[in-house]
Parts: structure tokens; C-alpha cells; sequence
């Protein structure tokens, strides 16, 4: 009984070493990037103007450009977050 | 608890303390001699004592003394690592700030023009629409071109919990 609270007094004092005082956190995506892209827009099939398809197709072109900022600013947020994580030692 | 006590006790003490209770332990076990000397009954065994508790003081006082060195080793480690944070953290909150800013602008821009391109298909509806009808057929093609192959949201399923 003594001898096993004696080896228990070294990791009871131990123990003390496996807390770490100070976390480092990952940061938060701003929420603008946390929006899903929505689906293409589609024609109305009993339409038969072009102006009509046209609308629809600048409509997706300019949903594909959204998506494509957001995208590239995913990358680079990742990129710059990353870097500034990594540069704490 | 014992490392509680410890931390919240022994090691708030300043290191000097430690030092100079490792210099009484010394003081008393030099002295110790110079007591067992006395020519008294009991001054061989108060020497005696006097040396024992010198020497648990010198050790205890050197042990004790090079943990709240190696402490304040830490806390300087730990207080530089929290100041080195602190930037990381000052710096990532700028680069999301600049982004979001950056983000809102060019997609603000993306609005615009779409407004003005949608404005001039209105414009120019008569001319686009007078020598051209679409075939329903190549509407269903457009259309299942757009359609997403996978419907709903990205999903990992199990991995990321």
C-alpha cells in the first residue's frame, strides 16, 4: 500500500505538465465566404425568346463570377490564415 | 492537488526566498559544529538536530530554488508565447476584415453589372427577339446543361465528427 502510494506521488505531481497554459485558436471564416452557392437558374421551357434565354444565361454567368470570388477569397483566406497560424512557435 | 498546492503556494513565493533558506540551512549546519563543542549535556544532541535540520534546509532550499528559477523560465516562455498569439490573432482579424471588404466590393460590382446587362436585354429585346425563336429543344438542353448533378449540400457524412 505505501510503496504503491509512493510511485503514485511522482504522476500525481506530474500531472501538472500536461496542461498547457496557452491555446492557439484557428480563426473564423468571415460569414460572407460561409454561404453556399445556389443552383443555376434554368429557362422557362414554354418560353421561345431569345432575350428571355439570354437573360437567364447572363444571370447564371454572373451567379458563376460570384461563386468564383468566393472561391478565390476561400483560397486565400486559407493561404494568409495559415501562414499567420504556422508563424507562432 | 498536490500540484495545486504547489503552484498556488510554494512557487508564488520569489525565488529569493528560496536562496535564502538554502543560506540558513548552510548558516546552521557550519554552526552545528560549533554546538555539539559546548561542553553541555544536551548540546551534542541540539548540535546534532541543529545539523540535521540545517542540511533538510540546504537541500530542500537548493531544490526549491532551482524550481522557481525553472518556473519563472516558464511563465517568461508562456508570457511570450501569449503576446506571440495575441499578434497572430491581431494580424488574422485584419486579413478577414481586408477579405470580407474586398469580398462585399466585388461582388457588389458582379450586382451592378448584371443590372446593367439584364437593363440592356430589355433594351434590345425587340431587336433579339424579331428574327430568332428558340427550339423548346434547345431550351431543354440549356436547361439540363444547368441542372446540379448532385442535388443538396456537400456532406463527409462520419469523417468529421
Amino acid at each position: 500500500m505505501k510503496r504503491s502510494l509512493i510511485l503514485l506521488l511522482p504522476i500525481i505531481l506530474l500531472t501538472g505538465c500536461l496542461t498547457a497554459p496557452v491555446k492557439q485558436v484557428f480563426p473564423d471564416v468571415p460569414a460572407d465566404l460561409l454561404v453556399a452557392c445556389p443552383d443555376l437558374k434554368l429557362v422557362d421551357p414554354n418560353t421561345t425568346k431569345l432575350s428571355e434565354v439570354i437573360s437567364v444565361v447572363s444571370e447564371n454567368y454572373g451567379q458563376y463570377q460570384e461563386c468564383q470570388i468566393k472561391v478565390d477569397y476561400w483560397i486565400e483566406w486559407y493561404k494568409h490564415q495559415k501562414e499567420i497560424f504556422n508563424s507562432v512557435k | 492537488m498536490i500540484t495545486w498546492i504547489v503552484e498556488h503556494t510554494l512557487l508564488l513565493l520569489p525565488t529569493w526566498f528560496w536562496f535564502a533558506v538554502a543560506g540558513t540551512g548552510a548558516i546552521l549546519y557550519f554552526f552545528s559544529s560549533f554546538i555539539q563543542a559546548i561542553p553541555f549535556a544536551q548540546a551534542k544532541l541540539a548540535g546534532l538536530s541543529v545539523k540535521y535540520i540545517g542540511f533538510a534546509l540546504l537541500l530542500g532550499g537548493i531544490y526549491l530554488s532551482g524550481g522557481a528559477g525553472v518556473t519563472e523560465l516558464w511563465k517568461s516562455e508562456v508570457k511570450d508565447m501569449q503576446d506571440k498569439i495575441a499578434a497572430a490573432e491581431s494580424k488574422s482579424a485584419q486579413v478577414n476584415t481586408v477579405i470580407k471588404t474586398q469580398v462585399v466590393e466585388k461582388i457588389k460590382l458582379v450586382k451592378d453589372t448584371q443590372v446593367i446587362i439584364q437593363d440592356r436585354i430589355v433594351e434590345k429585346e425587340k431587336i433579339i427577339d424579331a428574327e430568332c425563336k428558340v427550339a423548346p429543344e434547345a431550351i431543354s438542353i440549356l436547361n439540363d446543361a444547368a441542372k446540379p448533378v448532385r442535388k443538396g449540400t456537400v456532406t463527409v457524412g462520419d469523417i468529421a465528427k
